[in-house]
């Protein structure tokens, strides 16, 4: 087989892998739970994401 | 009447810093958290506690930084670079992780597949994934199962954009030698 081929092959199982969807079973509800009752100011390294884009 | 369409994120992200809209807040990590989920298994190496309690740190940041968040990029790119800083973060706090070195370190116990899915071949790859090194693994989750480019896998990443299309490269071939032994043996 062609190293296209190959790249083919690998590129559509991880692709497909990577649209499996993960049922929330509840993931939703502890994130809401663990909100802070407020904003509080960013983490030093965030201020390095809201930079560029 | 026909239905109303679904908020898009910007509106919902709107609502939270306008109104500290909770129930928008809860849209989003409900249209992102099985995308951020799985980004998150596969590099923790199948460890799915330690995935969940990082995606659930991510969501949390997020939604701190909302104010901060920047309309022209996407929402899923953002929270990405989040959880991959949540992730790089955690791994110092164990060890010291050097995302462009080559080590392979040894691979940890595969998880259960997701039901519906082949089972032998989803943890072939679960093994053949947590045997990349640190930098081959984050690579290939962002490009792969975060659908960055390479420019934005390397923002996210902190690495030279070269040094992602190298580990990539080294991931690919790995994957490739180790998926068609596994396929041999059955």
């Amino acid at each position: 087989m062609s190293d296209n081929r190959n790249d083919d092959w690998l590129d559509r199982i991880l692709r497909d892998d990577a649209r499996i969807a993960l049922e929330d079973t509840g993931f939703t509800e502890r994130v809401l739970g663990a909100l802070p009752a407020s904003y509080k100011p960013p983490n030093a390294w965030m201020n390095g994401l809201n930079s560029t884009k | 009447m026909p239905p109303a369409a679904a908020p898009s994120d910007a509106e919902l992200i709107l609502a939270v810093i306008e109104r500290d809209d909770r129930r928008a807040f809860a849209e989003i990590v409900r249209r992102h958290q099985s995308q951020v989920r799985t980004v998150l298994r596969r590099l923790t190496r199948g460890d799915m506690a330690l995935a969940d309690d990082l995606a659930q740190e991510t969501f949390i940041l997020a939604w701190r930084n909302l104010r901060h968040f920047r309309f022209e990029a996407r929402f899923s790119t953002w929270i990405y670079r989040i959880a991959f800083n949540a992730w790089q973060s955690e791994a110092r706090k164990r060890r010291e992780v050097l995302l462009d070195s080559d080590d392979e370190k040894p691979a940890l116990e595969v998880a259960a597949a997701e039901e519906g899915v082949d089972a032998v071949s989803r943890i072939d790859l679960e093994r053949a994934l947590s045997g990349l090194s640190e930098g081959e693994r984050a690579s290939i989750a962002a490009c792969y199962y975060a659908d960055l480019s390479h420019e934005e896998a390397a923002e996210a990443l902190g690495l030279p954009l070269g040094t992602v299309k190298t580990h990539i490269l080294r991931a690919k071939a790995k994957l490739r030698a180790r998926l068609a032994s596994s396929e041999d043996k059955t």
